[in-house]
This record gives structure tokens, sequence and C-alpha cells, in this order.
């Protein structure tokens, strides 16, 4: 049977223009009578295939950065264009065909479906995004994070790790050209971590654009680009000149 | 957590828990108020009906015992009260009346319709109110000679006479009447064919005695006898003593006696008593199933959703009743307001039950209460019920370590076991489509409670409906037997017995809205078998082989030169006899022009007819010389000219002096549907509350399930997944609940329905032989109200999901 599971390197061009624009992104919450800037005009532009780390502190606005981006936030200024797609101005019903063709999530606390099994948690994302012999894709998903043995088993049968190695297959099975990962390694131990940062170095490394959000400031030195955020402002971007491969990490 | 100032942080902090939960929790709390309620209101009519019956009967007199001669055999009056005087125990009769019942036609034609229907007049009280079996005026004015009849209530409100007016009789006698009566042995009217609540279509007349036995031609003549008796009287002594010396006195004349006990209004009101109730139980207990499956599983996943929070109380050393006492709490409230709210459920039923038993029975006093008792008993169970669905969770989260009860879902032990079945079923489809049944199979032991409950609900629905499809098969079968060949048949009743040559019949067969007739007897009879209890039949003495009806039969009989009786399957069954077997018969036999006795001959039965009466019995009237009645009739089968109506035939026969009755085939049939529809009130009582209750259930679960899923749902809307197929989900998962419940109510229903024909129906109405049905429609219906009902509650919640905050609900870390 012919795979429709592909990187999404084979979909993009060189020198094209960024795949995620950001301009004078804000967003602001009304506690009480106190306003609060979770993100405060953000500038930003990433292209395809970079794997990109956001650092900051808790509370600094790297979640909401990435909800903005996902299209679970909307911003309260500024506008956010991925793929050519207005996130910032789209309404409901268009937010979630983005969600469907654009980008996939990967979340601290996995958010694995327990009803069902491995392979239909990660079938169930194919199935969104509407791509053909949904089976078929989900099982190389599951291949490519090593799971292929666990494919029958429920979330509950399976270890934290294996669950986000699955929670990983899913975001992959959509076959979208961005994952955002929310702090991915956050409930993992050491190895385990290491070995969901290969992944998604892997995934970067084929063409998709991954955005990790971590307050682990070791896990930068694998980014081809770093943002550091403080209270809601961007106050640096760099490339570590000399990305370290994720098996040279340690914390 | 010792001090008083701990306890009032716990209360405080459930105080939070009901704002939060506020509208689980009042779900649930109706849910246990309307099982509350069903078990208060329905489970206490017997109290309350006995007592109004008492009171009724107390209230208008009622007699102790009736002396009824044979028809068409009277008394000089004064004659039958003579002989009371003679008894040994005089003393014992309080009081006593002479009176006089004919039959008749009444014509109460008005402006807007044609009402004409057979009937009967009684004669009673010399020119006022009698005394023994008093009437009350329910409008107009008391009867006099000189002002009028009284129309029996039932007859006049169902047809909607006014309180006076004129009524046509038999023989073209045209009365007034000024008003409308209530009379004890007419709180049920039961026509002379046997119909149970013949009230709109059997028309009873009260007349002073002196008029009626002018009109009738039977000057200073009766024909009953009605008495009370002291206290002290014992009844049967009475009765032997009055039936020896009426025997006496009127020697050849047959005559019956019918102790207050065994008249059909005074048995059926107090027989349907308790039958009644047993049949209201059923539905109180499928209800308070229902809501005891629904509360017990609801209030345990209350408490489910909390346990991670009593984990942490563990963790943090409280001790274990003081961690129990919060969600108790909870369950405390859903339990104090079941109960309140189950009052105000509980009056609602019984108001509605009230409504109901006054439209069909309108006694002169009705005292319906709720019935404290059962309303006390049910509430504590009620409060029981939620408590031991906080307190089972409870306990099993504190069973185990702090660490295991804070554990999440994918860590906990007491989590990963998934069901045998959930675990091994392959699914066809895609991964959405899956979802729904692996839901469902996640948590059997959740989906089981659910679906009992709504099992429970759903079965008292196809109980009722069951019963009515029961009934309503009966008559179908009955209607299509007796108007097999000629459908537009009509039966002419005599007032009395006459030549087959007489005037009146003569005037009936030759008058011009008659194109066919034959002769037949129709007499009182009954059948006893040793070992058996006495059944009373109408026997028809037809021509059965050249009649223009013959019922349908089991075999085909030949002539016999012997009496034989042909008997319903009913009879059959309950006198335990097969055909061929002999039967005793008690039947009339004439001794004189107008003077009947009884006598008792032993008879083959040569087949097994077809119609559902038990009462109905037939003999060839090549035997009709068994009764001393060759050459006689008082019953006339007759088919209309083809240009003539039913109504036209019973216009044109009204006038015939002599004829009693003028009544199609086909109308009884139509009498009993319309006593079902008397009892669709019942069915939309006990549909609400199976509705309610679903819609209870099913809301509690799905609200349930949005909180439980949360973040399974944000999830989904992550991927892109679209708020109304996320709710397409939920409507599907409930879909098969619903369709679950519904088959197994459907079972549980198809049981009942059994059972309650079988022995409850039997018990109540054991003159109609009913088969156990559930119609296809009715399945149809219960399957349909359960599985809508309960598929569109997620709709409910589509407020809830749009309101999520997805990226809160999926940041939330276990």
């Amino acid at each position: 049977m012919e795979s429709d599971f592909q990187p999404f390197s084979a979909r993009l061009e060189e020198g094209a223009a960024p795949l995620i624009s950001l301009r004078g992104v804000a967003k602001k919450y009304r506690i009480g009578e106190t306003v609060v800037a979770a993100l405060d005009h953000v500038d930003l532009d990433v292209s395809g295939g970079e794997f990109v780390v956001v650092l900051g502190p808790s509370g600094c606005g790297k979640t909401t950065l990435l909800n903005v981006i996902g299209g679970l936030d909307s911003p309260s200024e500024g506008t956010v264009v991925v793929a050519g797609v207005d996130v910032s101005a789209a309404p409901a019903k268009k937010l979630a065909g983005y969600r469907r063709r654009t980008v996939s999530f990967v979340f601290q606390s996995f958010n694995l479906f327990p009803g069902l099994t491995a392979t239909e948690n990660v079938q169930f994302a194919a199935d969104v995004a509407e791509r053909s012999n949904p089976r078929q894709v989900a099982l190389e998903a599951l291949k490519a994070v090593g799971l292929e043995d666990r494919a029958a088993h429920f979330p509950q049968q399976l270890s934290g790790g294996e669950q986000q190695r699955v929670a990983i297959a899913r975001a992959l099975a959509s076959g979208n050209p961005v994952l955002l990962a929310d702090e991915p390694t956050g409930e993992l131990d050491f190895a385990t971590g290491i070995q969901i940062l290969s992944l998604l170095k892997d995934q970067a490394d084929q063409g998709t654009t991954v955005f990790v959000v971590t307050h682990n400031r070791e896990i930068a030195r694998i980014a081809d680009r770093v943002i550091e955020l403080s209270g809601g402002h961007v106050v640096g971007i760099h490339r570590p000149e000399d990305p370290l491969a994720p098996d040279d990490l340690r914390w | 957590m010792r001090s008083r100032s701990s306890l009032g942080l716990l209360i405080r902090w459930s105080g939070r828990d009901f704002r939060q939960r506020w509208v689980q929790v009042g779900a649930l709390s109706l849910v246990i108020a309307l099982a509350v309620g069903a078990w208060a209101g329905l489970g206490g009519t017997d109290r309350w009906r006995r007592e109004s019956n008492d009171r009724s009967f107390a209230a208008l007199n009622m007699h102790d015992l009736r002396v009824e001669l044979t028809p068409g055999s009277f008394a000089r009056e004064g004659e039958l009260a003579a002989v009371l005087s003679s008894i040994e125990h005089a003393e014992w009769i309080e009081a006593f009346e002479e009176r006089l019942l004919l039959p008749t036609q009444v014509d109460a034609t008005t402006n807007a319709e044609a009402i004409l229907a057979p009937g009967e007049i009684l004669g009673v009280g010399n020119d006022g109110e009698p005394e023994i079996d008093a009437i009350e005026i329910r409008s107009g004015s008391a009867m006099s000679q000189a002002a009028g009849v009284l129309l029996d209530v039932h007859f006049a409100t169902q047809n909607e006479l006014p309180p006076t007016g004129q009524i046509r009789l038999s023989g073209d006698v045209t009365l007034p009447y000024v008003g409308h009566g209530l009379s004890p042995e007419y709180f049920v009217v039961v026509s002379d064919r046997g119909g149970l609540f013949a009230a709109s279509s059997y028309a009873v007349v009260f007349a002073p005695l002196p008029m009626l036995q002018e009109l009738s031609g039977h000057s200073s003549e009766v024909n009953q006898l009605v008495l009370t008796s002291t206290v002290e009287a014992d009844p049967d002594v009475l009765a032997d003593e009055v039936r020896g010396a009426i025997g006496a006195a009127l020697p050849g004349v047959g005559f019956t006696l019918t102790p207050v006990t065994e008249e059909i209004s005074f048995r059926l009101l107090y027989d349907d008593i308790d039958n009644d109730q047993r049949f209201y139980n059923i539905f109180a207990g499928l209800i308070f199933a229902g809501a005891t499956f629904g509360a017990f599983n609801l209030a345990r996943r209350l408490v489910e959703s909390q346990r991670r929070e009593l984990g942490i109380s563990m963790a943090l050393g409280v001790p274990s009743p003081i961690i129990a006492l919060r969600p108790l709490l909870v369950g405390l409230q859903m339990s104090v307001l079941g109960a309140v709210f189950g009052v105000g459920v509980g009056l609602a039923l019984a108001e509605a039950m009230k409504s109901l038993f006054e439209s069909l029975l309108p006694l002169p006093v009705w005292e319906t209460s709720m019935n404290w008792g059962a309303f006390i008993r049910a509430a504590l169970v009620g409060v029981l019920v939620p408590l031991c669905g906080v307190a089972w969770p409870v306990f099993r989260a504190l069973r185990v370590t702090p660490n295991e009860t804070m554990m999440p879902p994918y860590r906990s032990q007491s989590h990963r076991r998934i069901p045998r079945i959930g675990r091994t079923l392959r699914l066809p489809g895609s991964s959405l489509a899956r979802v729904p049944l692996r839901n469902v199979l996640r948590s059997l032991q959740r989906t089981t409670l659910t679906v009992l409950a709504l099992a429970a609900s759903i079965a008292a629905l196809v109980a009722v409906l069951g019963m009515l499809d029961s009934f309503t098969a009966t008559i179908d079968q009955g209607e299509a037997s007796s108007l097999l060949g000629n459908p537009t048949r009509i039966t002419v009743d005599l007032e009395q017995v006459e030549p087959v040559d007489s005037d009146v019949v003569r005037q009936v067969t030759a008058n011009e809205s008659v194109d066919e007739w034959s002769l037949g007897l129709r007499l009182p009879a009954s059948l006893t078998v040793e070992g058996a209890a006495e059944i009373d039949i109408a026997l028809e003495v037809r021509p059965l082989a050249a009649g223009l009806w013959t019922p349908a039969l089991d075999r085909e009989i030949l002539p016999s030169q012997e009496p034989e009786l042909i008997l319903s399957r009913k009879a059959m069954d309950d006198l335990g006899l097969e055909v061929g077997q002999t039967v005793t018969l008690r039947h009339p036999v004439r001794q004189g022009p107008l003077a009947f006795g009884l006598t008792e001959t032993s008879l083959r039965i040569a087949a097994i007819h077809d119609l559902p009466l038990r009462s109905s019995a037939f003999i060839d009237s090549e035997h009709a010389g068994l009764f001393g009645l060759r050459g006689m009739t008082n019953s006339i089968d007759v088919v209309p000219v083809p240009s003539a109506s039913r109504d036209d035939v019973k216009r044109a026969l009204f006038p015939i002096g002599g004829v009693a009755a003028v009544q199609g085939v086909a109308e009884t049939a139509e009498i009993f549907r319309e006593l079902l529809d008397d009892f669709l009130s019942f069915l939309l009582i006990v549909e609400g509350a199976t509705v309610a209750l679903a819609l209870l259930v099913a809301f509690n679960a799905t609200s349930i399930n949005v909180d439980e899923r949360q973040r399974e749902h944000a999830t989904m809307r992550a991927f892109g997944l679209p708020l109304p197929k996320i709710v397409g989900l939920m409507i599907a998962e409930n879909a098969i609940l619903g369709l679950l419940g519904g088959l197994a109510g459907v079972g549980v229903g198809a049981l009942l329905v059994r059972w309650i024909v079988e022995v409850s129906v039997a018990d109540t109405v054991p003159d109609i032989g009913i088969t156990a049905t559930v119609s296809g429609q009715s399945v149809l219906v219960a399957l349909a109200l359960g599985v809508v009902t309960v598929a569109l509650t997620p709709l409910l919640s589509i407020y809830r999901l749009r309101r999520t905050d997805l990226p809160s609900t999926l940041r939330v870390v276990e």
C-alpha cells in the first residue's frame, strides 16, 4: 500500500516567505480592575522546517504565544499569519479548519483519548485532517516513534514516555507543517525526555516547523533558533552557533 | 481539622461545591424527587380511594341486600315488603323499599347530536327522594311526579346534556327531566349487556315509583326490594331468611338476592382498589428503581470527579471521617432537595390521579390526600440512595494510599483495568466513528447503571402502552368476530319475551328500515362445575345454522338432538373444562306468562367460540324448549336496508312499544374504545414521569461526561474537530445508551405486561379473555422516546462546551 505519510519538507520551497509571521501581537487579560499583558507587541518571523525553542520563566507568555500561533487563542492586538492564513482575524469555523490542516499539538500532559487505543489516538488526527489511508498513516507514525508493538494498547496501559510518543505520533499523523509542543518533556524523566526531543528534532530536520515551549534552558542548545520571553516581551532571539544533538544534552 | 472552624470550612466548601455544580445537583435532586413523589403520589391511592368509597356509599345510604325478581316477573306492591316482617330476625332490618326497574330506550337527542341509547328506568320513592340508595342531585332539582324525572349524571355528563330538558322513552313516551342525579348502585354504570363503565352509552333514568308504574302499565307492581340492616345483622343469615320467606310467599317465581358486596358497582370500586394499587405500585416501583439507579450512578460520578482532592486531603493527614464529610454533605444536599421537590411531585401526581378518578368516577365524596407515610418511607430511601452513591466512591478512595487516590487515571492501578470487551472488540470505521462505542465500553459498571436507570423508566412506559395494546387487540378481535359476515348487524332487545308472531316482533321485522332478520333469545344464566367458582353468562339462544350471524368456532359442529353449549375460551379455562365435557347450566325456565323459575341442567360443551367475553355463550334455538320458550323471542338480529344507517334503524324502531334496546353490534367495541380513551390520561401521567426521568438521567450523565471529558473535547477541538461534530459524537454515545436502555426496557416491559394481564387484570376484569400484547408500534414509540430523549440531551450542553477555555483546559497538568 502506498503511504500518505511523508515529512513536510517535501512541500517546502527554498527562499519562500516566512511560514509564521507575527506583527505587533498583544494578548491582554482583565483581572478585576487590572489589565495583564501576557504578550506585549511581539514581532516574529519563522521559516518552514525551523526548530524553535521558546524560553522563559513561568508566566512570561510562552504558552500564550503558542496558543495564539495555534489558533487556540486570539490576540487582543496585532496579526498572526501562518501559512498564508490570518489566524488573528479568523472566525471560529475557519480556525477549526486551520487547526485541522496547518498546526498540530503536543501537550505536556499528553491529552490522549483514554477510550481509544494508541493506533486509534493517532489515526484520530489523520481522520480529522482528512488524510487518505488514515490507518496506514497512523501505523507508520507509530513506527516512526518506535511504538509499533504498542499499537493496540490503551493510554492507561502505557508509560508516561510512551504516551508522549503516541502524542507526537498523533501530531505527525496530521501531516501539518507546524508542530506546537508545550512543555513536552515536563512530565517525563531525563532519558524519556531526550527520546522525545530527538523525535521532535527529527521532525524539524524533515521540514516540519517545530515550536517547543520550555523553561529548561538546556533544551535551547538543540534549537535552530531560541526566542526568550519575559513579561510578555521578546527579550532576545538568537541562533545557537553549533546546536547540540539531543543525545548530548544533560540536566 | 478538629476545630469547629475546620468544620465550618468544610460546610462552606460543600456550599461552594453546590454552587459550582448546582445544575447537576439540582437535576439529581429532581431525579430523587420523581422517585419519592411517584412513590408517594401513586403508592397511596388505595387508602384514599377506600376512604372515599366508604364515605360515598354511606352518604347515599347504599342498600345492604337487594331482591330482584327474574326479568319478566312482577309482584304486587307491598307483597315483597310484607314478607320481611315474617322472618326470624326482622329486627335486623333497618329500612326497606320496593322498586320497579324496567329496561327502556332513551332518546335524549339534542339540537347538536342524535343520542339514542338503551338503558333502564328505576322507579323509587313515592314522590321524592328514596331513603335507601338516595340520589344526589348534581345539577337541576329533585324529581317529582309533577316536575319530572332525573337522568343519571354519567350519561348526562358524557353526552353533555343540559340540567333540564326532555327525553323520550320506548313506546314514544316523552318525559321532562329536571336534573342530573347520582345513586350509589350506579357509581359505576354497567349495562345489562355487561359493558363496564358504560357511562355514555347506557342511560339510567330515575322516576318516582307511582309515575313509572303508571307509565309502564305495571300499576301497583314492583320487581325489586332493597333493604338496609342494622350493625348487629349477620348478612348471610339475613339473606337466607329473606330467601326462604320470599320463596314461600311467591312460589314459582324466580328471584335473585344480591348482597351489597356482590353489587357490581360496589365490587368494582373496592376490588379495583387493590388491583389498581398493585398496578400503580409497579409503575411507582419502576420509576423508583430507575431513579435509584440514576441517582446512585450520578452521585458516585460526582464524587469520583473529586477523587484527586480527596487524595490531597489524605496526603495532608486529614482524618478519614472529616474527608468523607464534604462529599457526604453534597449527597445530603441532593437528598434534602430531592425530598423537598418530592413533596411537590407527589402532590402534583396525587392531584393528577384525583382528577383522573373524578372524571372516571364522580363519587359524592373524594377524600384525596398525599400519602405522607409512603412519602416519608420513600424520602428515607431517597435520602439513603444518593448518600450510598456518595459513600461508596469515598470509601473506595479512602481505602487505598493517598498517592493512589491522587494519581491521574493513566497511572492509577484502579483505572488501568479496561473491560475485556473494550480491549478485545475490533470496531470498523474511522477513529471518530469508534469514539461513541469506545466511551460506552470504557466503564461497564457506569454504563450498566445508566442503562438500568433508563430501562426502568422505559419499562414503565412499555407496560402502559402494552396494556392498552392488549385491550385494543382484544377489542379488535371481538369486533372482527362480532361483525363477521354482517358488519351492519343490529341487535334489538325486547322488554320481555314475546311470541314470535306478536305485534312487537312483527313491527320490528316488518319495519321498512329492516332488510333481514332472525329471532333469538337472550337469557341470564350461570355455569358451575365442581371445584370452580360459578360464572355468570349471557346465554344466546339463536339459530346457529340459519341465523344472520354465527360465532366463529374452533371446530365444526353438527346439529344435535341434545342441547349443547358453545362457550368462550376464557370460560373454559376458568372452569377447567375441555370440549366434550359437561357443565351445569343454571338457567331460567318460563312457568307462566310473566313468571320464571330457575333450574339446573347438565349440558355437553360442543365447541369454543372466539369472542373474548367470558359471559358469551350460545345454544341452538332448536333447544329453546329447554327454557320453556319455544316459539318465543326477546332478541332480534336485524340488518338494515342498504339506504338506512344504524341511527335510522334506532329512530325507526324507537316508537315501537316493547322494544328495550336497539344497539349496533359494533357499538360494544366503540364503548370499550371510549373507555380506553379515558385511561389515556393515566398514560400521559406515566409518559410524563418516565420521559422526565429519562431526560434527567441522560442530562446528568451527559453533564458529568462533559465535565469529565473536558480535556478530551478540548483536545479534539485543538486538532480542528468542529464543535458540532463533538456534539454529534456525544449524541451517538447517548443514542447507544438510549438504545440499550430502550431494548432492556422493552424486554422488561413486555414481561410486565404479561404479568399484569395474566395476573392482575385477570382478577379485576375476569369477564374478558385478554391476551398480553405489545404492538410493534408501542415498541417503536418506547424505543424512539428513549433513544431520542436520551440522544438529544447533549444539545443542552452546547453552551458549556462552547464556553470551554481551550488553552486552560489543555494546560491542566495531572
